[in-house]
């Protein structure tokens, strides 16, 4: 049986809101234990242990050239360059002289942007799991059965929406997009754009 | 070397990183939150104060009197939360639920501010012992060497006597500028 809309809502909300406590915590708990470091390879190796804390919820040790993972030292690298972009050579006085706003910024600033990718990843996989659940696991493979069956959701979520955000983006609420060679609805990039207009609502919803 | 040079050497954003800077990053890293969010109003001032008179200690030996760092801790929470829309309040809402950062922006708000006065006191400092601010002739003096950067430009450099009373505001401007070419360097 497929949960009701509104139920859905207030589930991913609460859920997302647990996570995003959970994130919190182990960002506060996580202790750098040097103010500056001496090299960029120790930032890289101290933002990896960063990482790991905050999606394991400890620091475990592994091999840290392990490829393909969230906290694998390739991607940290790789999400280092993306935040601080043009800014990387005073990123990196910063960390090892304690300039500007010093190690600390650095990482508080990284953190911030692993906080919005967790919460946005956990977002798609909370919203996939509810479309699997009320459609089947056909859903994933199955463009039209989802495009037909659909219907109802879109509806009920286009009825939902402020006419600010279905301005915005009118190309995300209706149809399917790949990802990964899947059809997902594209609805689903709505949740993870605009989350503050789920939270902001989610009482009067479910009320 | 000039005063102007002199100013700039005690200046070097590594020498004051090392001078004021690091005690303070030093003192925020160390200390550990017990949980990230508080159960009601009360403890979230607590949590505050007691913050507030660590990090005091840590940075210069001694601790306030209780009122004193409750009440310097929620100006500076609420100073900086204003920036972003909140307030006081408003900071107290995300700490007790934990979201938003929680807590530990609070405490992140109360390190960054006392690690930037510490800054703008040390600057401060410096200049006052290159010119000595009753000093008339000192100060247009500084205001001669710094008007030698600036010969083909539009302003007055005849004259250095009409800036020599804002020489402190000029010359922060003038290193501030340096650096912050510096760092488009470093972008390159």
């Amino acid at each position: 049986m497929r949960p009701a809309f509104s139920q859905f809502l207030f589930e991913l909300e609460q859920t997302d809101r647990l996570l995003r406590r959970e994130w919190e915590d182990r960002i506060a708990q996580f202790n750098p234990g040097r103010s500056v470091v001496v090299f960029e390879g120790e930032l890289i190796e101290l933002l990896f242990r960063a990482t790991e804390f905050l999606v394991e919820g400890k620091v475990t040790f592994a091999d840290e050239l392990a490829v393909g993972t969230y906290s694998g030292s390739n991607a940290v690298r790789a999400r280092v360059e993306r935040l601080f972009d043009t800014k990387l050579g005073s990123m990196i006085e910063s960390a090892t002289q304690g300039t500007g706003e010093g190690l600390r910024g650095v990482i508080s600033q990284y953190f911030d942007l692993c906080l919005s990718e967790l919460s946005r990843d956990s977002l798609y996989v909370l919203i996939d799991s509810f479309y699997e659940i009320s459609y089947g696991p056909r859903l994933g493979r199955d463009y039209d059965l989802m495009h037909r069956d659909g219907k109802s959701y879109f509806g009920s979520f286009r009825q939902l929406l402020p006419k600010s955000i279905l301005e915005q983006e009118t190309e995300y609420v209706m149809g399917t997009s790949f990802v990964d060679g899947v059809p997902k609805p594209r609805m689903r990039e709505v949740y993870v754009r605009h989350p503050e207009w789920i939270f902001s609502n989610i009482i009067g919803v479910v009320k | 070397m000039t005063t102007l040079e002199l100013i700039k050497q005690e200046l070097d954003p590594r020498l004051m990183a090392r001078r004021v800077g690091s005690v303070h990053d030093d003192a925020r890293i160390r200390y550990r939150l017990r949980s990230n969010r508080v159960e009601d109003f009360e403890e979230f001032i607590q949590v505050l104060m007691n913050y507030y008179n660590y990090h005091h200690q840590h940075c210069f030996g001694s601790m306030l009197p209780l009122l004193e760092a409750s009440e310097r801790a929620k100006e500076i929470v609420e100073r900086g939360l204003r920036h972003h829309g909140g307030n006081l309040l408003s900071g107290y809402e995300q700490a007790r639920t934990g979201v938003h950062g929680g807590m530990r922006v609070m405490l992140d708000l109360i390190a960054d501010h006392l690690r930037e006065e510490g800054i703008r006191r040390h600057v401060n400092h410096v200049i006052d012992q290159y010119v000595i601010p009753t000093n008339w002739d000192e100060k247009v003096a500084l205001i001669k060497e710094l008007l030698e950067f600036f010969v083909d430009a539009t302003i007055d450099c005849s004259t250095p006597e009409r800036y020599a009373s804002d020489y402190k505001a000029l010359v922060e401007v003038y290193i501030l500028n340096l650096r912050r070419t510096e760092e488009h360097f470093f972008r390159l």
